[in-house]
């Protein structure tokens, strides 16, 4: 009885924190899912978003050395105008000795079409050959939110990842400058996002989030909330197997500071 | 006679109090941190007195908000029609007035000038001490991934005439696992630096000593800026040597390092983006191009960048933010308080110096890009 009272007490404090300030993202920082990307969110203020994000050794991307490990994803992602966001993400690794940073990775999402002009929302991801990271992903993606009553909306999310990307083949290993060249990203174990992936989400006045996806490998599921405006929470539950999570934060870049305002008080 | 004394003494009265008015309104903008402040009045209207007032802030690094503060505080003091003239370093760029909370600007006239010429005092500068975290950080090598340079620079920019000033830093070292500088105390940046318009959205920048980055030498900078224009261009030469302090001793390279720049630089005035391409000789003499994109948030700046040049190709990007707390100290006549403007970039390859330029944040090419008055009201 006692323990029921801290849980309602619990849940309701909990309930007064959530915010609908932004929608559920994926363990990269992109608006999406559990690990699919999707082409809508509900941003509109200017910000810039960190996030640390987990991911257990038996659904790990990075294939360094063939070897895997569990895994930490630092993402930041920023959206200087509001057609395109650039995501920059360092993957460590936990005990991978020689690792030097981590695998750093740089994507830009281009937001095409959205659902309140064209219907549906679509949007494209591509990674420039900077370097051969493991999450190297082209995919373009296509997404329609559903209302089904005033407090909840359902979002069907459909995408497909090319299985190839481009890459710079390294000078010194070939007699013959080959430069950029498409290579299948299995080649390097490279499995994430490779072919058809979709999911479906379900949102709950903007403010707690559910999805179930498809990711070309395995099937996850996820439950995420935003509390005070600016922190995200979200469980995840890879393959139905693995339990795992991933904290965001983001800061706001559109107010002016609070010292310059008030400076003279 | 007896109708005169009066109207007399009403006069005397009326322009003390309006006097009165006027040091209390240099008052309240020196205490927020305003400086040059310099309050002269304009014209008369049905409305009261139209006053032209210079500000400087330093400590904020977007003038559309020193502006707005400036105007504020005139609006708690009773002065509605105030106009300000927006300083650097002491030189007027233009002239700015809030209407129906927009700013408009406009070019100030030569004998408005003239006032603020006449009336430029150096002692109505602070003594300002800033506090500058200096960080450089060497990502990647596999037996210490992240190898880093920290230290505290305690600078400190004391203006000496119009346009002119001196930098002069104490570097505070506190770690560096990263070169062989030793970790004693030791002269930061010091350098002597005069600006100065030429013309009309011409203006220029030569600079003299010890710079960021470990460079010394001499820096010209000229750039066409128009301030109500989206259009910039710019060039920059600078001779310089590398220097640094190894244990007990000093290391200076000759003077023989060349760098040759052209910029132009692009507005979008609504998406706060400007897009920029320098081109020619970096240094180290390394030639080529890079192509940068800017956005500009209320107090934080966000880059993007890629440079192609001889020695090879690379990305990253740079930020610049305000530090935190700010103001520390603040008196009449000094203030103590953390960087407005701390940069820091980041570029993917850190083999070799690959289309690298020095003292970025002293560059009029950077520190200009915000007083582009199409920016004001798109915030």
């Amino acid at each position: 009885m006692r323990f029921a009272t801290k849980f309602i007490f619990f849940s309701l404090v909990l309930f007064g924190c959530l915010s609908n300030a932004y929608g559920q993202i994926n363990f990269l920082g992109k608006p999406g899912l559990v690990r699919i990307p999707k082409p809508s969110s509900i941003d509109k203020r200017d910000n810039i978003q960190f996030q640390v994000a987990y991911l257990p050794v038996e659904y790990a991307i990075n294939n360094f050395m063939n070897r895997k490990s569990n895994e930490f994803f630092y993402s930041v992602q920023l959206r200087p105008l509001s057609w395109v966001s650039v995501n920059f993400v360092i993957t460590r690794p936990t005990d991978i000795p020689r690792i030097g940073i981590g695998d750093r990775h740089l994507d830009l999402q281009f937001f095409i079409l959205n659902q309140k002009k064209y219907g549906i929302n679509l949007s494209a991801i591509l990674s420039p050959p900077l370097a051969a990271s493991f999450i190297d992903h082209n995919s373009i993606v296509i997404s329609r939110n559903i209302a089904i009553s005033n407090s909840i909306s359902v979002e069907p999310v459909l995408g497909y990842g090319l299985e190839v990307h481009l890459q710079e083949l390294p000078k010194k290993a070939n007699i013959y400058d080959m430069g950029y060249q498409w290579i299948a990203k299995s080649e390097r174990g490279n499995y994430y996002l490779s072919g058809f992936f979709g999911g479906l989400q379900v949102n709950l006045e903007d403010k707690v989030f559910l999805a179930a996806e498809y990711d070309t490998q395995y099937i996850n599921v996820g439950a995420s909330a935003i509390i005070f405006k600016k922190i995200g929470l979200q469980v995840n539950y890879f393959d139905l197997k693995a339990l795992s999570g991933q904290i965001s934060y983001r800061v706001y870049l559109d107010k002016s500071l609070k010292r310059n305002m008030k400076a003279y008080e | 006679m007896n109708k005169l004394l009066p109207g007399i003494i009403f006069l005397l009265f009326y322009t003390s109090v309006i006097a009165q008015d006027v040091a209390e309104l240099r008052a309240a903008l020196y205490a927020a941190g305003f400086e040059q402040v310099l309050i002269s009045p304009m014209r008369s209207t049905s409305e009261g007195i139209v006053y032209m007032t210079s500000v400087e802030h330093r400590g904020i690094n977007n003038p559309a908000e020193a502006v707005r503060l400036a105007n504020s505080i005139s609006q708690e003091l009773g002065f509605n029609q105030n106009k300000f003239v927006l300083l650097y370093k002491g030189q007027a760029l233009f002239e700015s007035t809030i209407e129906h909370q927009s700013i408009r600007t406009a070019d100030f006239s030569d004998t408005d000038a003239m006032d603020l010429f006449r009336k430029f005092s150096v002692s109505k500068y602070r003594f300002n001490v800033v506090i500058d975290p200096d960080i450089q950080i060497r990502f990647g090598y596999f037996e210490n991934p992240i190898q880093s340079k920290i230290g505290v620079l305690i600078g400190s920019d004391i203006i000496l005439a119009r346009g002119l000033s001196l930098f002069a830093g104490l570097m505070i070292p506190i770690q560096n696992d990263l070169d062989s500088e030793s970790n004693q105390l030791k002269l930061g940046p010091t350098f002597f630096e005069y600006f100065t318009p030429l013309a009309k959205n011409h203006y220029t920048q030569l600079s003299v000593g010890l710079f960021h980055n470990n460079r010394y030498g001499l820096d010209f900078e000229y750039r066409f800026f128009p301030y109500d224009g989206r259009l910039s261009l710019g060039f920059r030469y600078a001779k310089t040597g590398f220097y640094y302090f190894p244990n007990n001793s000093t290391f200076f390279d000759p003077i023989n390092d060349n760098l040759i720049l052209g910029n132009i630089e692009f507005l979008l005035p609504k998406e706060r983006i400007s897009i920029s391409l320098d081109f020619g000789q970096f240094l180290e003499n390394d030639r080529g191009i890079r192509f940068s994109v800017f956005k500009q948030y209320k107090n934080i700046e966000v880059g993007f960048f890629s440079t192609a040049t001889v020695l090879g190709n690379t990305s990253g990007f740079n930020f610049t933010i305000p530090l935190v707390p700010g103001k520390l100290i603040r008196s009449k006549s000094i203030e103590l308080r953390t960087n407005d403007s701390f940069r820091w970039e980041y570029s993917y390859s850190n083999e070799g110096a690959i289309g690298r330029e020095f003292n970025a944040t002293r560059t009029i090419k950077n520190n200009l890009r915000r007083f582009n008055s199409n920016l004001f009201n798109s915030y």
